[in-house]
């Protein structure tokens, strides 16, 4: 790890008064997120609070107004979304974006074909096993030869999963809504996929749901947004008695 | 690289079957010839920034024109050779091309059209206001690449041009760089956050897009030795859109196709004059409308169609697939 001044050790992830503002609105207000490595955090709140603009910050998708963001000791919040990603950063988006004309195997295939742009070549045979065996942990190996647009939306939710994840090196999943409107199995795969690579091979996962039961089964702790701040931070125990995380979800 | 040789030996053979054309061709028909050619040329380049990247440029026709102007102008004023000539126009055209790809990164569809089309227009307009280098609308006298204003030889150098951007667009779009350019064009947010320098490989993709349509003008300005600011109007740039769309946006044969029959059509009805261009509008929107992959999708269409009544071809496609 490269130390810099101020950084932290020992987290993975750090956001430092993050803010982002819209016109008028301020979206995200001054956020102070931590993640450890290897933990699977929730992240919640009500609709609008907020959290979609953080991970949108994070991935280097949205230019950050004021604050910092630091990944493994490095600032990352002036990088281009390709070097945040190229630092071991993947996400999936709460309507899924695919490359829609391409096979599902070409799309789990990009995240490995772009680190050849910037790196040694992997053996071709690796990337492409990797990519077999993901496609394979989200049940859609049959499909790889399919177009992507042709996929249902929770099949889609699971192609980027599976495409994020061939991100490499990986450290930090962010995934913005993957239990939204899916089927239950395609819940359970998908639980068991974050387990699976949390487990095996130490992936940090930042999950932004609405599903509390779901993120009750994968995270030990939750952070808690409203109207762009944290409002709370703790196990689930802490939070269901946390008065204000009950007011802002019944509204003050 | 076994793929390459190939590929290499494939563009000799198709270039040895195509190269006894002129000597049953008469010299007019030899001229078509070479213009479809010409027109494959620009229609590639310009399937590789608007149907395999996504990015409407309405300037494609403009880089001919710089090609053929810095070409001209670099040989009449500087006395350097015709090649080196037209390298120094692809040069000129990469720079300009990577330029205008910049000014263009963040722009999406409709504004990248009106920008380009603004440049292309603004370019037109300094070719001609500035006469007395270009000669303007008077036109520039380009000497001949082969001394003689007759199109036998300069089939032999299109067919030529032709067969290497093939090649040349055929290698990028199957090298990683192709799928850099559909993830781009699918979605750019998500092609970046799994890595993709998209920045970079659109701006990449400009300036080769560019390099075509240069090379192409060029070549074109020393056949038919004359230069005038006319082609590098909007009408030019319809054309290419035209051929593209009709032979199949973003397939690889697409623009091929399309050159070469929209500009034999065009030929065919030269008595209808613009209303040619009528026909082509009501031809373009059939398509996108009916067969949104032209007409290599409809040939591939009746080909599965064949195939499927035929149980050998039927076997032998499946058992490729599988
Ligand atoms: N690109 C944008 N332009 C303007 N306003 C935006 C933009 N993105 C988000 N906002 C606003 O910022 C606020 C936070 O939005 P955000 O999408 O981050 O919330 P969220 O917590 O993800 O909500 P949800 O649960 O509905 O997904 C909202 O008021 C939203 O309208
Ligand atoms: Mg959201």
């Amino acid at each position: 790890m490269t130390s810099a001044p101020g950084a932290p050790a020992g987290w993975l992830l750090e956001t430092r008064g993050l803010t982002k503002r819209f016109g008028g609105l301020v979206a995200v207000d001054g956020l102070p997120l931590t993640l450890r490595a290897g933990e699977i955090r929730g992240l919640i709140g009500p609709n609008g609070s907020g959290k979609t603009t953080t991970v949108n910050l994070v991935s280097g998708l949205y230019r950050v107004d004021a604050g910092e963001i630091w990944l493994r000791g490095e600032r990352i919040d002036r990088l281009a979304p390709h070097r945040i990603t190229a630092r071991g950063v993947a996400r999936t988006f709460q309507i899924p974006k695919l490359f829609g004309n391409m096979t599902v195997l070409e799309n789990a295939l990009v995240p490995a074909l772009a680190a050849l742009d910037r790196g040694p070549a992997r053996p071709a045979g690796d990337i492409l096993g990797r990519a077999r065996r993901l496609l394979e942990l989200v049940t859609l190996d049959d499909k790889r030869h399919d177009v992507a647009k042709e996929l249902s939306g929770g099949q889609s939710m699971l192609l980027q999963i599976a495409r994020g994840l061939m991100v490499s090196p990986i450290h930090l999943f962010l995934m913005d809504e993957p239990f939204a409107g899916v089927h239950p199995t395609i819940k359970d795969t998908i639980m068991e996929t974050i387990l699976r690579m949390n487990r095996e091979e130490g992936v940090t996962f930042l999950i932004v749901s609405h599903e509390m039961a779901t993120l009750r089964r994968l995270c030990a702790r939750v952070s808690v947004m409203h109207e762009g701040q944290l409002i709370a931070e703790g196990s689930f125990e802490e939070i269901a008695n946390h008065t204000a995380v009950v007011e802002a979800y019944l509204g003050r | 690289m076994p793929r390459l040789v190939r590929r290499l030996g494939w563009c000799a053979v198709a270039y040895a079957a195509l190269a006894w054309l002129p000597w049953v061709a008469s010299e007019y028909h030899t001229h078509v010839l070479v213009t479809s050619l010409y027109y494959v040329v620009l229609a590639i380049g310009w399937n590789l920034l608007a149907g395999y990247t996504g990015q409407f440029s309405l300037a494609h026709h403009t880089f001919a024109g710089v090609g053929a102007y810095t070409s001209a102008l670099l040989v009449l004023y500087a006395r350097v050779p015709l090649l080196v000539g037209i390298a120094s126009g692809a040069l000129v055209a990469a720079t300009i091309g990577y330029g205008l790809g910049t000014l263009c990164l963040r722009m999406r569809a409709i504004y990248l059209a009106l920008a380009t089309w603004a440049f292309a227009e603004s370019l037109r307009l300094l070719v001609t206001v500035e006469y007395q280098i270009t000669r303007g609308d008077l036109g520039l006298a380009a000497p001949f690449l082969f001394s003689t204003p007759r199109p036998t030889p300069y089939y032999f150098v299109f067919l030529g041009l032709a067969l290497a951007a093939i090649l040349v667009a055929r290698e990028i779009v199957d090298s990683r760089i192709g799928a850099y350019m559909r993830a781009i064009r699918d979605d750019e947010e998500a092609a970046a956050v799994m890595g993709v320098d998209t920045f970079k490989w659109k701006r990449f993709v400009f300036a080769v897009s560019a390099v075509f349509a240069a090379v192409a003008g060029g070549f074109q300005g020393h056949y038919v030795g004359l230069l005038s600011p006319t082609p590098m109007k909007f009408n030019e740039m319809a054309i290419i859109v035209v051929m593209v769309i009709v032979g199949g946006l973003r397939t690889f044969p697409g623009p091929i196709v399309g050159a070469v029959f929209i500009e034999v059509l065009s030929e065919a009805l030269r008595a209808w004059g613009e209303v040619r261009m009528v026909l082509f509008a009501l031809l373009v929107i059939l398509i996108a409308r009916g067969y949104p992959a032209g007409l290599v999708g409809i040939g591939r269409a009746l080909g599965r169609r064949l195939a499927a009544r035929i149980p050998a071809l039927a076997a032998a496609t499946s058992g490729r697939r599988g």
